[in-house]
């Protein structure tokens, strides 16, 4: 059986989860996923400018009832905390949030260390919950139990991405 | 002209043509409210500058629905860049609406920079706008979901009476307008 690429399988698993509306800003190990997202014609895909408003866009598909996903590097998550408190959880909207988790192991490049220094101590400031991708990237309804996870919890659902999609395929 | 007439003027023309209108946090939100509540209205309480962002969400989720995004100069100045995506995207159902007064208006009135802005100019360098309008009291709106993406600025007072306080909560307006938007 041929092997899915990581974002033919994403994308497989994010129409399973009834996500029709995404927004995300590029990152390298997300490019690939963004290029499919944006080719694909049943799934409107924006690509924003900042962090900050992606966050806003998704609101916005939440808030106006569609499930959504947003797509960010963890330095545009740090951007971006005023908008997540005041209004992603405030107003309690629920989306999966795929977060390149970036200057871990695989990323060898020194400005990419300082990006993951902060990120543990901040998500857990925050209190919230994060799902990492590395200890359920076999699970194949994975995006569908993120989606009814941020339903449940009335705020996003964050998925942590350890490690750049190609380093794997799925079965 | 001042702000809660032009957002009056703004909001009637919203209810009568069906369209969901989202607001900026501040002076946008306050008097929208006391012009008349509606399970249409997305009041935002934060951040600032994310009314356009938000209004393009909803513009996209609910393309047969005009939309209308209520902003402030200097919230907008925030988040200038929203400009840039929403062109990319040009929802045809998408109004957004400057107020005008080059201050911030709940925050002591200090200036804001959005006065070095000419917004004439502003949407016609955004090439998915396709249209722009002054607007004052006497302008006749109607807001539709293929009017094509708009900008419309009115230039208003610097508030002279304090904005009402607004008793809402984030999660009663958004369960609220998605509640509407089910039955509507």
């Amino acid at each position: 059986m041929p092997r899915k690429s990581f974002q033919e399988e994403f994308v497989a698993q994010v129409r399973a989860a009834g996500i029709t509306h995404a927004v995300g800003v590029p990152d390298g190990w997300l490019a690939p996923l963004i290029e499919q997202l944006g080719n694909a014609a049943d799934i409107t895909y924006v690509p924003a400018a900042r962090e900050e408003e992606a966050l806003a866009v998704a609101s916005g598909f939440a808030m106006a009832g569609k499930r959504a996903l947003m797509l960010t590097q963890n330095v545009g998550l740090l951007n971006s905390l005023g908008c997540f408190s005041t209004l992603c959880q405030n107003y309690r909207t629920p989306f999966v949030l795929l977060v390149a988790n970036r200057g871990n192991l695989f990323d060898k490049n020194s400005y990419d260390i300082p990006k993951i220094r902060y990120m543990d101590g901040i998500l857990g400031a925050m209190n919230l919950l994060t799902t990492s991708y590395y200890t359920y990237k076999d699970e194949p309804d994975l995006i569908k139990r993120l989606m009814e996870r941020a339903e449940t919890a009335q705020e996003p659902a964050v998925l942590l991405l350890d490690y750049p999609p190609n380093a794997h395929t799925v079965q | 002209m001042q702000q809660v007439d032009i957002i009056r003027h703004l909001a009637e023309a919203a209810h009568a043509s069906g369209a969901l209108v989202v607001s900026e946090i501040g002076s946008q939100t306050q008097w929208l409210y006391s012009t008349g509540d509606h399970p249409s209205h997305l009041y935002l309480s934060g951040p600032m500058g994310m009314a356009p962002s938000v209004a393009l969400g909803v513009a996209l989720a609910q393309p047969n629905k005009p939309v209308l995004a209520i902003c402030g100069d200097g919230a907008l100045a925030m988040n200038l860049n929203a400009l840039a995506t929403i062109s990319y995207m040009a929802p045809k159902n998408l109004t957004l609406a400057v107020m005008d007064n080059g201050v911030y208006d709940l925050t002591g009135k200090v200036p804001s920079p959005s006065s070095a802005i000419d917004y004439a100019q502003l949407s016609a360098g955004f090439k998915g706008f396709t249209h722009y309008q002054q607007i004052d009291l006497g302008t006749n709106l109607v807001f539709s979901a293929d009017n094509g993406l708009t900008l419309l600025h009115a230039q208003v007072e610097k508030s002279t009476a304090k904005a009402p306080s607004f008793p809402l909560q984030p999660l009663h307006i958004h369960a609220r307008f998605r509640d509407y938007l089910s039955q509507n």
